[in-house]
């Protein structure tokens, strides 16, 4: 156990090293979310009843799209020269090797999410109340079910040509109910009075986690081992 | 004494193509096993699948003849691949640390592993992607001899080395249970212990000293 903690944990150190230095894959995701902020808002008028009603969707769907470029590259810098291989002959349970590369992409994801937040704030003049500690509790939520999904379908990917085309097309269907259950709390997190509603979609938030990253760490060995 | 690896019937198919047929082979303890042949025979893929990296489209394939011994095996080899393994944005200590911590291993392996391997001093500070042919596979030598394996099996090792290193290398190979591809069949016969012949999709045992 305390083996496998460690391995997955220089995984992460390895990886966050290997982002800063490849600065130009966050950064692109970094801009893409804030290319869709800024069309957003010169596409409606301020203030108009769409932008009050649909900005918590646009927040997610900045958020989704930018990630999904970040998870499509997950397992790119373990093909380049097979350093795959030498992880796949650890003396470890595979799973191990999972859990290093989602931590990664839950690290990465919530540092786009955080980056991405006061920019949104900005452009469409929300104001921050009490409420907004919702989005403390939602986007690690959020950021947790898309890197358990997007990382096992990273893998998957990696060895196919078109492999953004190949994670947009088996992530995006699986996350929506995800995605739902944010867009939802997040819409109550934006609110300025009234009491919070609609708990429920934060237990789906946590079962959806929980049952994704299970799953993928069952089959994570075969995705391996193909 | 139960062999290290044993492949009973293994066939191996890309696509359409049958790579290797029905192939019979054992791996024992102090073997030095050179594979020969001509390119695109299968040489490197029954290495992968001797590695565990390749599963066999058929046939089966036993570590130590137990059920756990895939484990206890991964613990002993160290793989030196036709590619370096390597990160090319770590500089080579960083590589070298990073797979030391894979293992549970300290610094001071990594630092003692870099200066046999003539990578110590500034070498060891520049980043992969700037180094040369044989600088890349020194270091994937010491990757692959960071846990200081019992059991190699090395695709190529002799590329890009410079003759110096060959004859250290060759030295940690006598010690040690190898499989190697090469086509620097010379030199490996130098310390084989027994060869094949890779062709046809056939693993044919050939006397030492007579191929």
């Amino acid at each position: 156990m305390r083996e496998g903690l460690n391995a997955a944990l220089a995984i992460l150190r390895k990886d966050l090293v290997l982002e800063v230095r490849s600065r130009e894959g966050f950064l692109s995701n970094l801009f893409f979310a804030l290319l869709v902020l800024i069309l957003f808002n010169f596409g409606f008028d301020p203030g108009s009843a769409a932008i009050v009603e649909g900005k918590a969707a646009i927040f997610w769907i900045a958020v989704v799209f930018a990630s999904a470029l970040t998870l499509s590259r997950t397992f790119q810098r373990e093909s380049a020269e097979s350093a795959i291989h030498a992880l796949a002959l650890l003396p470890l349970d595979p799973a191990w090797i999972f859990v290093g590369k989602f931590l990664t992409n839950f690290c990465v994801i919530l540092l786009l999410m955080t980056l991405t937040l006061p920019l949104f704030i900005i452009f469409f003049d929300v104001s921050v109340s009490w409420r907004m500690w919702l989005l403390a509790a939602v986007c690690p939520l959020a950021a947790a079910g898309m890197a358990a999904v997007g990382t096992l379908f990273g893998a998957m990917a990696e060895s196919t040509r078109l492999r953004e085309v190949v994670v947009s097309i088996l992530l995006y269907p699986i996350i929506v109910p995800l995605l739902i259950a944010s867009v939802q709390l997040m819409r109550q997190a934006l609110k300025l009075t009234g009491e919070i509603e609609n708990w429920h979609w934060m237990g789906m938030m946590v079962v959806f986690d929980l049952i994704f990253f299970a799953a993928a760490l069952v089959v994570f060995d075969y995705v391996l081992g193909e | 004494m139960a062999p290290i690896v044993r492949l009973s019937g293994v066939d191996k198919v890309y696509g359409t193509r049958p790579v290797l047929q029905n192939i019979q082979f054992e791996l024992r303890e102090k073997d030095r096993i050179l594979l020969f042949g001509p390119n695109g025979v299968g040489k490197s893929t029954l290495l992968k699948i001797l590695a565990s990296l390749t599963p066999p489209t058929s046939g089966s394939i036993s570590f130590y003849e137990d059920r756990a011994g895939l484990r206890l095996f991964r613990r002993r080899m160290g793989y030196l691949g036709h590619e370096s393994l390597l990160y090319p944005d770590l500089s080579g200590e960083e590589n070298l640390l990073f797979f030391a911590a894979l293992r549970g291993l300290g610094r001071d392996r990594c630092r003692s592993l870099l200066a046999q391997v003539g990578l110590d001093g500034e070498a060891a500070q520049r980043r992969v992607r700037f180094y040369s042919a044989g600088m890349k596979q020194r270091l994937s030598v010491a990757r692959a001899l960071l846990h200081d394996p019992e059991i190699l099996l090395l695709d190529e090792p002799f590329n890009a080395l410079d003759s110096g290193f060959v004859s250290s290398f060759l030295q940690w190979i006598r010690s040690r249970t190898v499989v190697m591809v090469t086509h620097q069949v010379e030199l490996a016969r130098s310390v084989a212990t027994r060869q094949f012949e890779v062709g046809n999709g056939k693993v044919v045992e050939k006397l030492v000293g007579a191929a």
